[in-house]
């Protein structure tokens, strides 16, 4: 009734504004009415009401907010027609949102016509997943204060990887409990690091004015102990003239004192009963699962000490951070380093409580400046790179050094530092106007990032007046360059380096291999893809995830395609899709089902849960068409 | 924080390293045993200070399975040692106070002494928090209190807890003694926009104005209008809420005897109204620096839900606070002299209520000295 009372208000308002004599074209007046929403916000695995929900909607002139009532009913009224997004927020759940079919994943616009009333919206909320336990030492009396974390695997777009996603610490019991966990697959590991720090250096680094939070920030934000993404530092510190000469800023549990005075520390330990990730047993959580009984015991193991210098170009090389990290694990976010410490101020070091194993020991320079650490990372302007300081010594100084221990003591190493790298390029506008004003391309900036997936250890860098960046003083390793703060409008169509293209191709460097002449093109008529999801009743298949990946390293499928080059998007309520941005080429386009889980990068997933692919080739600043049938 | 301490006494330590090496070297030997059973207790941290002349160093070690712990390389001197444990306390320790520790005199040509510690299992306080819709509330610091000799006022042991996602909450190893427990809110800001009010939970209002606050500092820069978005809806917020769920007047204290556990400690959070208070700061002459703080300091201290974390003027001289309980307090804003310039502070008495967030206040600086 309502609606139709609109259709003849808006006729009879077309009719009387209508001239009487005007032989000028018509323009219908703009249709005004307005629309409603009403929907429920729900449990996701219950399809029970979630009530008192905190119902957010935007898209309009202003976001509007409701409560939702006991049944989880909330309405939103008077909207003009557009694209709108809601959500909902409420203690004891992930977030939830239209359109969203897993925690954690992407939500879909809903879009409203003048006039329309929807009153079918639902809002799917995931309660977290937990996992729980108990630690234990050998004789299974409970180890408290012990901190676990949990590590999710993940598909990036630098591959799998597992990565720490929280930590806690065990109380009087022995007991922990990891919460606020999506679904997926998680290994519970005990990290344990024996952290040290020379007197000497303390006694150095306290004349210079650092303080506590300074020196800590030394070990926690340089890859040292508790620099995973939710880490934090945990006390215990304990010194030990005897063997290191230093401080021990302990993350791990300490077992009794050896009655016959060897050595002996809890190595890092994976749940069941593992020292590395591999040989961990995953748990596969599913939405709201609470898992117990993950209970872990660990085992004291004999431990050595590796003592040396660190050397440079200049002689001892007092203030490197050094970590002694499982050969093969550096750079994963599984925690890898068994010992660290600070080269003293004649370049020497002690590393204790290390049990047997192949590692490689990591030198850099160790800086300070807590606060600017985080403005990197949420990538502000780079200018906040000046802020960090090298903590004592040369900054930007590296080295890497393969070291086996076995049953006994390792002295006398020499750690030789070389200087870190050189990239330089300059970022170049491909459109058909002019490149953006100097105010639109303020906030660009180039940033580094690891092939491995890494944190690069370099801040974003801010282009130039004259389009050029240069980073010097990078670690040797893999690096794919990428752009950010880009003028609204334009892309990234290219990186290259002498016509080679680095975005597949990592940028390699090394000491004494610089890099240069490396081209950032951006262009503001990107070329891409946009088309339609439908079944084979020729329906539209709203939100389904449409995955394209380059044809040439995608035949089958399988796990050529370097994951970074992986694009994907959800299709909208109507099916549609766009993906801008592409590189040009040839794409195999894949839909799939976004509620199974995230792992669209995975290759293997594609393969077994995707659509046939459908090949398309994008052309330069062109949107190629596709449809492509789930 | 004992910990953090002991970390600044390490640094302490390490300037006077090299005289420490310099003289003769002694060590201690340490039994730590139960004082019930008489079995030796394993992994306790066992600290040790020596001050020596006008220069202190320390150590630290862990017992082993037999309760005993080697403390070498220590200078001759007055060397004072302590004990701690999670779960076992000192029973030398009076009710209430820091374990003294134990006291001995390291000389040149002495055998090492032997000192044996004796302690006992604490008990234990667990329960659960909730909102006032029945449901449990995480992320609330849990603080344990005793009662103040002096005025009977509640007085922080310095053993705390946070809420779990069950708003469960537990502290272990207390020594015998009656106990206060209060808790308060520890919540972050979350972004969030304009609402009517009907069903929200206090911890809801919360967030709201907490998310208002801040998009008001987000767009301070481009002088928007002084935020006054619930003039008109009553708000509340938690108060500091103590055993079995009432003021600290009403406090309960539990009487915890040693190895044993009381468990369901639980109570309700207590609501109590607030206001969205805002305001201008004005007198700062053109040129100085910004970067006033602005804090209200509770006349009565003890009815706040939290601290109020003290604001900053934006470039305008305005400045807000989002979550305020009704109460007297008394507002202070001060700049610190700089180089060549004046001081100015202002101290003005503040009445919160109900109508605050309607009338902006208005801060006139006054010049202290030059």
């Amino acid at each position: 009734m309502i609606r139709l009372a609109a259709v003849m208000l808006v006729s009879l308002g077309a009719s009387h504004a209508a001239p009487a004599t005007a032989p000028r074209p018509q323009q219908a007046p703009p249709d005004l009415r307005p629309a409603v929403v009403i929907g429920r916000v729900i449990d996701a695995a219950s399809g029970g009401a979630v009530r008192r929900a905190i119902v957010r909607l935007e898209g309009g002139s202003q976001p509007v907010t409701r409560v939702a009532d006991e049944r989880g009913r909330f309405y939103f009224r008077g909207l003009p027609a557009g694209h709108y997004s809601i959500t909902a927020m409420r203690d004891g759940y992930f977030d939830g949102a239209f359109g969203r079919v897993r925690a954690g994943g992407d939500a879909l616009d809903l879009p409203l016509s003048p006039g329309e009333w929807r009153t079918d919206v639902e809002i799917p909320m995931f309660r977290p997943a937990t996992i729980a336990g108990v630690v234990g030492d050998e004789a299974s009396e409970p180890l408290t204060g012990v901190p676990v974390e949990a590590l999710r695997r993940e598909f990036t777009e630098d591959g799998e990887t597992w990565l720490s996603v929280t930590r806690t610490q065990t109380n009087d019991l022995g007991a922990y409990r990891l919460t606020g966990l999506l679904p997926g697959e998680y290994v519970v590991v005990v990290p344990s690091v024996q952290a040290s720090m020379p007197l000497a250096t303390l006694e150095e680094v306290g004349r210079t004015g650092a303080t506590t939070a300074n020196i800590m920030a030394v070990f926690f934000m340089n890859g040292g102990p508790g620099s995973s993404t939710v880490g934090h530092p945990m006390p215990g510190m304990l010194f030990d003239d005897d063997e290191a000469n230093g401080v021990m800023i302990g993350a791990a549990a300490t077992p009794p004192a050896s009655p016959d005075g060897t050595r002996v520390g809890y190595p890092t330990h994976f749940y069941p009963a593992s020292d590395s990730v591999e040989s961990a047993v995953p748990i596969a959580l599913a939405s709201g699962e609470a898992r117990h009984g993950v209970n872990v015991i660990l085992t004291p193991q004999p431990t050595a000490r590796v003592t040396g210098r660190v050397e440079g170009p200049d002689g001892p090389v007092p203030g490197m951070l050094l970590r002694l990290i499982r050969h093969g694990a550096a750079d994963s976010g599984v925690p890898a380093t068994v010992a660290a410490t600070v080269s003293a101020p004649d370049g020497s070091f002690a590393l204790v409580g290390v049990p047997a194993g192949a590692y490689v020991l990591h030198a850099r320079s160790a800086v300070v400046g807590l606060a600017s650490v985080t403005r990197i990372r949420s990538m502000a302007p780079p200018a906040v790179a000046a802020e960090t300081q090298p903590l004592l010594g040369p900054a930007r100084l590296f080295a890497e050094t393969p070291l086996a221990v076995f049953d006994r003591d390792v002295d006398d190493v020499i750690v030789t530092m070389t200087s870190g790298a050189t990239l330089a390029g300059r970022v170049e506008f491909d459109g058909p106007g002019d490149a953006p004003p100097a105010e639109q391309r303020a906030g660009l900036h180039v940033r580094l990032r690891r092939s491995t997936g890494a944190t690069a250890d370099v801040p974003p860098l801010g282009v130039g007046p004259d389009d050029t960046f240069e980073f010097t003083g990078v670690r040797p390793g893999r690096y794919i360059v990428e752009a950010g703060g880009l003028p609204a409008g334009w892309f990234v169509s290219s990186v290259t380096q002498f016509g080679r293209d680095v975005l597949e191709n990592p940028v390699d460097l090394g000491v004494g291999a610089d890099a240069f002449e490396v081209i950032v093109t951006l262009t503001d008529r990107p070329a891409g893809i946009a088309g339609t999801v439908y079944d084979s009743m020729r329906r539209a298949q709203p939100g389904a995830r449409v995955v394209a990946v380059p044809a040439g390293r995608a035949a089958g499928l399988d796990a050529d395609a370097a994951p970074h080059t992986v694009r994907s998007v959800r299709a909208s309520v109507y099916g549609l899709f766009t993906l801008l941005g592409l590189a040009p080429g040839a794409y195999d386009v894949v839909v799939l089902d976004d509620r199974a889980d995230d792992r669209w990068r995975d290759a293997r997933t594609l393969s077994e849960t995707g659509s046939r692919p459908v090949r398309v080739t994008v052309a330069a600043g062109q949107v190629s068409p596709v449809s492509v049938l789930k | 924080m004992t910990l953090r301490l002991a970390f600044i006494a390490l640094v302490t330590a390490a300037t006077v390293s090299t005289s420490a090496a310099q003289s003769n070297l002694h060590s201690i030997f340490v039994r730590v045993v139960d004082a019930d059973t008489g079995r030796p207790i394993p992994r306790v941290r066992v600290t040790v200070s020596v001050i020596e002349g006008t220069t202190m160093r320390g150590a630290l070690e862990f017992t082993d399975r037999q309760g005993r712990a080697w403390l070498r390389r220590l200078p001759s001197g007055r060397a004072r040692l302590r004990v701690l444990h999670e779960v076992f306390y000192d029973i030398a320790a009076p009710p209430g106070a820091i374990p003294p520790g134990v006291s001995v005199q390291l000389d040149d040509g002495k055998p090492p002494p032997l000192v044996t510690f004796r302690l006992a299992r604490g008990g234990t306080i667990s329960g659960q928090v909730f909102d006032e819709f029945g449901e449990p509330m995480a992320e609330l610091r849990v603080g344990l209190f005793r009662q103040s000799a002096l005025d009977g006022a509640p007085t922080s042991t310095g053993r705390s807890a946070i809420t779990d996602d069950r708003g469960e909450y537990r502290v272990a190893g207390l020594p015998p003694g009656k106990y206060i427990i209060g808790a308060t809110p520890t919540y972050s800001p979350r972004p969030l926009g304009e609402f009517p009010a009907d069903v929200l939970t206090t911890a809801q209002w919360i967030n709201v104005l907490q998310g208002w606050s801040n998009d008001v500092e987000s767009a301070a820069g481009s002088a928007p209008p002084l935020p006054a978005p619930v003039a008109h809806t009553p708000l509340v917020g938690y108060a500091a809420t103590f055993y079995p769920g009432d003021d600290r007047a009403h406090a309960q204290a539990v009487d915890v005897e040693g190895g044993r556990e009381y468990a369901g400690i639980s109570f309700t959070m207590r609501t109590t109204p607030m206001a969205f208070v805002t305001g201008t700061v004005t007198g700062m002459p053109a040129g100085l620096p910004g970067g006033l703080s602005v804090a209200l300091v509770p006349d009565a201290p003890g009815g706040a839900t939290h601290p109020i974390p003290a604001t900053t003027i934006d470039i305008h001289g305005r400045f807000s606070m989002p979550f305020v309980p009704h109460g007297s307090y008394t507002l202070l804003a001060s700049l610190k002299r700089q180089a060549g310039q004046d001081a100015y502070s202002a101290r003005v008495p503040v009445s919160v209520g109900s109508e605050t967030a309607a009338m902006p206040l208005v801060v006139i600086l006054e010049r202290t000295f030059r």
